[in-house]
């Protein structure tokens, strides 16, 4: 308990380099373009039009609603993947500062999973002005469920984040093995498609089920889209999930943290 | 928090060689099918080997020997960058180090903007930084290139900024890896003039160098690193003299 205090008070006192380091990132991504962070806003919700007008003729569901079920996957679905792979390049891209300064080697991939959580709040007001538009009476429940599901996707996106940047730094081949599977599990989650397309298979209705991407999505999903919070089995299951990657990162980074500098 | 100190007892550090020795895929078939000669396997590098010493307040160390002897390692035990494999070291005191300058700088961002970059990474605060920013500026003598990004700078300039920077915080330790031959010859001057500032306000010095005179100017003490070991610690003269002679310089 002791070192993880110490650890702690060690990375609050880098705190001012850190916040810097997320500023920039975040500000840095839009240098010298026209639009700036509005495209933090804009991307995801063209991106959004465009699936939705393709899925939603190929699927037969209405774009009105279809919409912002799409945009809140993509906007989960973002956290997740920087997690697993952009972020795994925080050690490598902090090589600099590594190796001159003797700063707990944490605030990368805190960098990286703060830059993440905000760049995804920033991006949920493209999807507050739809629900907006569709389900207004949706709007007070979603402000109020935010603050908890953005707690928690930040503390599983700063573990994955830690796990990734030791896999990373020590395997190179890292970021082409998990692309792929990050692809099958995006196959097998509902980032855009529906519950009921899961239904044809009862094999795959369970891996639905039990697939803990789903109840990630739910936090978002069900007060933005049904103006409802999320079961309790979705918070209690996402809330031991954070629990336990946070669990096995910190571990991870206790075991590996001193040697990354001999891999950069 | 008492008397500023570096105690290290029985130093080891190792330099893994795991890291030198993965074979890739390739490799290994290749060499399984004998289309490719075995690759030779790496053994760690021992840089430290059971380095022991005291460094007490007041005390301007200097540290000397062949290049690979270890001093840099050993400066790097010592602000706690690499993990040392075996022995301990105790350190009293904030440490400030000057080691390889020019890393680190966001060469998008412009020279006002890196300022306040690094000296957050070297610990300031917001606030402290600021009050500083302007002294950093005149002292670069960076002009209204302060506003340019960083990318537009010679390496004079670049150097020059950077020195500006590290050397404005202050520490109780002060570790200083072979810096000078920093910017033209009148920028080496007040650069000069600046590290023996430093050090006045510094509790202890250690100065890794080949320039035995810079070492004579700025040291009272000078260890004698060789292949990882102590061969002599003792009074500046008495250390160099025997290093020259030994090394037949």
């Amino acid at each position: 308990m002791k070192t993880v205090i110490s650890y702690f008070r060690r990375i609050y006192n880098a705190r001012f380099f850190l916040i810097h380091l997320v500023r920039w990132d975040i500000k840095f991504k839009f240098r010298r373009s026209k639009l700036g962070l509005l495209w933090t806003i804009l991307q995801p919700l063209l991106l959004t039009m465009i699936i939705a007008a393709v899925f939603g003729f190929v699927f037969k569901q209405k774009v009105g609603t279809y919409a912002p079920y799409i945009l809140s996957g993509i906007l989960v679905w973002d956290i997740i993947s920087a997690a697993v792979i952009g972020n795994g390049s925080s050690f490598i891209q902090a090589e600099a500062y590594i190796k001159q300064f003797a700063h707990p080697i944490m605030i990368y991939p805190i960098r990286a999973s703060l830059v993440s959580i905000i760049n995804f709040l920033i991006a949920t007001t493209g999807l507050f002005a739809w629900v907006l538009f569709v389900y207004p009476q949706n709007v007070l429940t979603a402000i109020i469920s935010l603050p908890l599901t953005a707690f928690i996707y930040f503390i599983m996106a700063w573990s994955i984040s830690v796990i990734s940047s030791h896999m990373y730094v020590r395997y190179r081949d890292y970021p082409f093995v998990m692309s792929l599977a990050l692809q099958l599990l995006w196959y097998l989650s509902p980032v855009f498609f529906k519950e009921e397309m899961f239904l044809s298979n009862p094999m795959l209705h369970v891996l639905f089920v039990v697939n803990p991407i789903t109840h990630i999505l739910m936090l978002m999903r069900q007060p933005f889209l049904s103006g409802c919070f999320a079961d309790t089995v979705s918070y209690v299951y996402s809330l031991s999930i954070a629990a336990i990657l946070l669990i096995v990162a910190w571990s991870v980074n206790s075991k590996c943290e001193k040697t990354v500098i001999y891999y950069l | 928090m008492g008397k500023s100190s570096i105690t290290a007892k029985n130093v080891y550090l190792d330099y893994p060689s795991t890291v030198y020795n993965r074979k890739t895929l390739k490799q290994t078939v290749f060499e399984l099918i004998k289309l490719q000669k075995p690759q030779k396997i790496l053994h760690d590098v021992h840089a430290l080997r059971g380095v022991s010493f005291e460094i007490n307040e007041g005390e301007r160390v200097g540290v000397i020997g062949h290049n690979g002897a270890g001093k840099s390692t050993l400066l790097k035990a010592i602000a706690g960058i690499y993990p040392i494999t075996g022995g301990e070291i105790k350190i009293n005191g904030t440490i400030q180090s000057l080691f390889d300058l020019s890393v680190g700088f966001e060469i998008d961002a412009t020279g006002r903007e890196n300022i306040a970059y690094r000296g957050l990474l070297l610990g300031e605060t917001p606030k402290s930084i600021k009050e500083k920013t302007q002294d950093i500026i005149d002292f670069a003598e960076l002009g209204e290139f302060i506003d340019y990004p960083v990318k537009s700078y010679s390496s004079g300039m670049i150097v020059r900024l950077a020195f500006a920077i590290s050397t404005m915080v202050e520490g109780d330790v002060l570790l200083l890896d072979e810096i000078f031959g920093a910017g033209d010859a009148k920028f080496m001057k007040k650069a000069k003039k600046r590290i023996m500032g430093l050090i006045e306000t510094a509790k202890i010095l250690v100065f890794v160098s080949h320039d035995f005179s810079a070492v004579k100017d700025l040291c009272n003490r000078v260890i004698w690193l060789d292949h990882g070991q102590i061969k002599m610690d003792g009074d500046v003269d008495t250390v160099i003299n025997e290093y020259v002679r030994v090394m037949g310089l």
